[in-house]
């Protein structure tokens, strides 16, 4: 499984929804119940299914899903 | 001077001819120009100096950040966070003073420290928050750093935000500074339009209010129940329409130089939680909250899952009631709107699940029940904002619960002298006055969509006119300065 | 954009001159403004009436002979200190041009405090400068108006018509001094009234209304001086023994009452 399958299965798990398709253009207002309290939930899910670790200034600077994937790639090739 | 002053008026009117006569590379110097005379009249001349200070570490500090490799950067990025801080922090001297006394007095001296008082910092909480934003921006790679120190000045010290705000992000504004004019007649004429209703909402709307508020909250131990419950009532729309008034005058002034500032309010009582509350109320003050401390708090404490999230909740709105004024009533204020969000956090899964049993869910009733919920919570949280000391405001708590039957009672044995003994400082015009004006001004919206439609010159003129002579006539002056200079 | 400032001066000129000047015509003003009780004063002061005893004074004057009540005996038209006695002696001034004043008394009933009124108070603009300043008159006031007129901010928005019929007023309150006493401007126009008094025969006396027990320990030693030493010694001659006082919870803010009506028609048995 690649990352973005990977992270799709994660986003289905936090936010209880089997049908749903994240793309990296896809925004924290396309997805319903994703706040700023549901955010952590995910980012923390994310860290823990790929075994890494944000930075802070990198987990500020996200604003939208293409960002995450990157950081993933970013944080998968330097361990 | 103040917005609403004969000054004030002049000034804008000069500044305007000066700014539309300038070449357009002079432009940013006339707006700079202006908004220092501006600002020296409306504050203490010494303020100018704090306003350099931030203006020159910000401009500083942006140009290195981005000119340094990572491992230094982080250390420019925090020492010019202090040297900000250190304007901040002269908000809080009598604070620090009083302290220092404290300490001096428990060792047993007495020590007079020269620690200079500033009579009013009005105006710093705003323009060292954006100074901190942009450098964070900055920092995080967000924004490129402004080359032109003129425009940096005028970004921060911009006259008809410097006051109260709104607090602009860099990616907002500096680019708008970089368009030239051009003189717009349908974006001069809406300018002057929002001026004059953010001067109708101050004025006719939350002024009078104001009246009783002052009055009942200066003596809070001489009112009744009732009274102190209308009063607190009026306070939260008070609060409301005083502050959207001052930012609708500000958009409306910036507007008459091609300049959008950002939109503060978005009918924040009609939300249906705290924590929607706080996405309709003093918009640009609360974004700041959410991106420079909520979010790097709860990400550092991401490992604490929900309780991380609650912590973070905690000491935001500690820090936003601090940032307020270092009392213990806006440190009560904030930490109850901390609770609130807290418990909403720990038991929204509950109140779903119950909703839905219940069958309530996603109904009309639902929404009105909750918008009426979140408004008295909102409202009770005022009163710590408003009385003059913690006293005060549990006198005023304890006081409420035989308001709501003082009133029915009252109501039963009506008569039309009696009522008015409930709002103290008002006779009966002025009270009606004042709340035909509330109403009007909370259905905005609907207001705004049939003038939009409606094209008649001669209507339209009237309107207009109506507004301009109700605001003259009608409208209450005295010297009230907005509630918002404060912090 | 001439089309712009065609268009705002035209709106100017319709709504802030024509449209007031209309408001004020239409009198309403008069009646709910602010300093809607010193046009009622003004009113009564230019009518004719058949009473020998006139009443002139400040605001608790006014609760104890309310200038709204019509009275066969006495005639009053008291209000607002903030007038002060300039203001008092315009008035009085067109009362007499339509009244005959033989045999008439005029009394000036004041609290102590009131005569500080220097014309520098919050009020000043509009229950001095609004009503009794115009640009036609300004030359022909005295000097010592003309100067405590001037130091109130933007004074002269008083004569346009947008600001005759609006609420604004100046932000300005310089501090009046403790102690009663009489004030440069007190002083002046109760000279010209008692001035007044002897040319048209009539009797002038100036009385005190009710006032607070607390009040009973004011120092009035100073202003006792400067009534004899202006020459209104005898005007003032039953001032200080005239003083009544009813305890202070007889009063909502030390110096206006609670139920004026309470003392009766003629408390001060004129």
């Amino acid at each position: 499984m690649n990352i973005a399958q990977r992270l799709t299965e994660t986003f289905r798990e936090v936010f209880n929804d089997p049908t749903l398709v994240v793309t990296p253009e896809t925004t924290a207002k396309d997805v319903d119940g994703w706040d700023s309290f549901s955010h952590v939930n995910l980012i923390v899910a994310v860290e823990l299914s790929f075994g890494i670790k944000f930075s802070q200034r990198e987990l500020l600077t996200f604003r939208k899903v293409g960002d995450l994937l990157r950081s993933i790639q970013r944080n998968l090739d330097q361990a | 001077m103040t917005f609403v002053s004969p000054a004030f008026v002049l000034f804008v009117a000069i500044t305007w001819l000066v700014h539309g006569v300038l070449p357009s590379r002079f432009r940013w110097a006339g707006l700079l120009g202006a908004s220092l005379i501006f600002y020296a009249t409306a504050a203490e001349p010494q303020l100018l100096v704090v306003l350099a200070w931030v203006t020159t570490v910000t401009y500083l500090g942006g140009l290195r950040i981005s000119a340094c490799d990572p491992r230094v950067r982080g250390r420019i990025y925090v020492a010019s966070l202090v040297g900000v801080f250190f304007a901040l922090g002269l908000k809080y001297l009598p604070l620090v003073h009083d302290a220092v006394a404290l300490l001096a007095r428990a060792l047993g001296r007495s020590v007079s420290i020269p620690i200079p008082q500033l009579a009013s910092t009005i105006g710093i909480s705003y323009f060292t928050l954006q100074a901190i934003a942009y450098l964070t921006d900055v920092y995080l790679d967000m924004l490129p750093p402004e080359r032109h120190f003129g425009r940096l000045a005028l970004s921060l010290a911009f006259f008809p935000k410097i006051l109260q705000g709104p607090i602009e992000r860099g990616g907002d504004l500096l680019p708008q500074l970089e368009t030239t004019y051009h003189f717009d007649y349908e974006k001069t004429r809406s300018g002057l339009v929002l001026f004059t209703w953010g001067l109708f909402k101050k004025t006719v709307a939350a002024d009078q209010l104001g009246v009783t508020v002052d009055v009942v909250y200066g003596n809070v131990h001489a009112y009744s129940g009732a009274t102190l419950l209308i009063a607190t009532y009026a306070y939260a729309f008070q609060i409301y329409l005083d502050f959207a008034a001052y930012t609708d005058m500000a958009r409306g002034i910036a507007r008459l130089f091609g300049i959008e500032l950002t939109r503060n309010f978005d009918r924040p009582y009609a939300a249906t939680s705290v924590a929607e509350f706080w996405r309709r109320w003093h918009l640009s003050f609360s974004r700041w909250l959410l991106d420079y401390l909520f979010r790097p708090l709860q990400i550092r404490w991401r490992g604490w899952r929900q309780h991380g999230t609650a912590a973070a909740i905690l000491a935001t709105f500690l820090l936003s009631g601090l940032w307020h004024g270092a009392t213990w009533g806006f440190l009560v204020w904030g930490a109850l709107h901390g609770c609130y969000q807290v418990s909403a956090l720990y038991t929204r899964g509950y109140f779903n699940r119950l909703q839905r049993r219940i069958g309530l869910a996603g109904t009309q009733g639902l929404a009105v029940l909750q918008v009426l919920v979140t408004f008295h919570l909102v409202a009770f949280a005022w009163i710590f904002f408003r009385a003059a000391n913690l006293r005060d405001a549990l006198h005023v708590v304890g006081n409420l619960p035989t308001g709501p039957v003082e009133l029915v009672h009252r109501m039963l044995t009506a008569n039309a002298h009696s009522s008015l003994g409930l709002v103290p400082g008002l006779n009966r015009q002025d009270a009606v006055i004042g709340s035909v004006a509330v109403v009007l001004a909370l259905w905005e919206r609907h207001l705004r969509r049939w003038w939009a439609s409606t094209h008649s010159l001669p209507l339209r003129w009237m309107g207009y006119g109506a507004l301009f002579l109700s605001i003259f006539v009608l409208g209450r002056f005295g010297g009230r300065k907005f509630i918002y200079f404060d912090f | 954009m001439t089309k712009f400032f065609a268009k705002v001066l035209a709106f100017l000129v319709l709504f802030g001159i024509v449209a007031p000047l209309g408001i004020l015509r239409s009198g309403v003003l008069a009646r709910f403004g602010p300093g809607s009780e010193v046009y009622l004063a003004i009113a009564k002061s230019r009518k004719h009436t058949a009473a020998k005893r006139i009443l002139i004074g400040d605001s608790v004057a006014n609760q104890l002979y309310p200038a709204a009540r019509s009275d066969p005996y006495i005639y009053a038209f008291a209000c607002s200190e903030s007038v002060s006695l300039a203001g008092r002696y315009f008035m009085l001034r067109d009362f007499i041009a339509r009244n005959d004043m033989r045999g008439t008394t005029v009394y000036l009933v004041y609290t102590p405090l009131s005569f500080n009124s220097d014309l520098q108070t919050r009020f000043t603009f509009h229950y001095f400068i609004k009503p009794f300043v115009t640009i036609n008159n300004w030359s022909t006031l005295d000097a010592v108006v003309r100067d405590r007129v001037a130091r109130v901010p933007w004074y002269w928005t008083a004569w346009l018509p947008i600001i005759k019929v609006s609420r604004w007023s100046p932000d300005y309150a310089p501090s009046q001094p403790p102690n009663p006493q009489l004030s440069e401007i007190s002083r002046l126009y109760l000279q010209r009234i008692r001035d007044l008094a002897q040319e048209n025969g009539f009797e002038f006396i100036v009385l005190a209304p009710v006032l607070a027990e607390s009040r009973r320990q004011d120092p009035y030693g100073e202003m006792q001086a400067q009534i004899q030493s202006s020459g209104l010694g005898k005007v003032f001659s039953r001032y200080f023994g005239s003083m009544r006082f009813l305890p202070d919870s007889a009063f909502s803010d030390g110096v206006h009452l609670h139920d004026p009506g309470s003392l009766g028609p003629n408390p001060l048995n004129l």
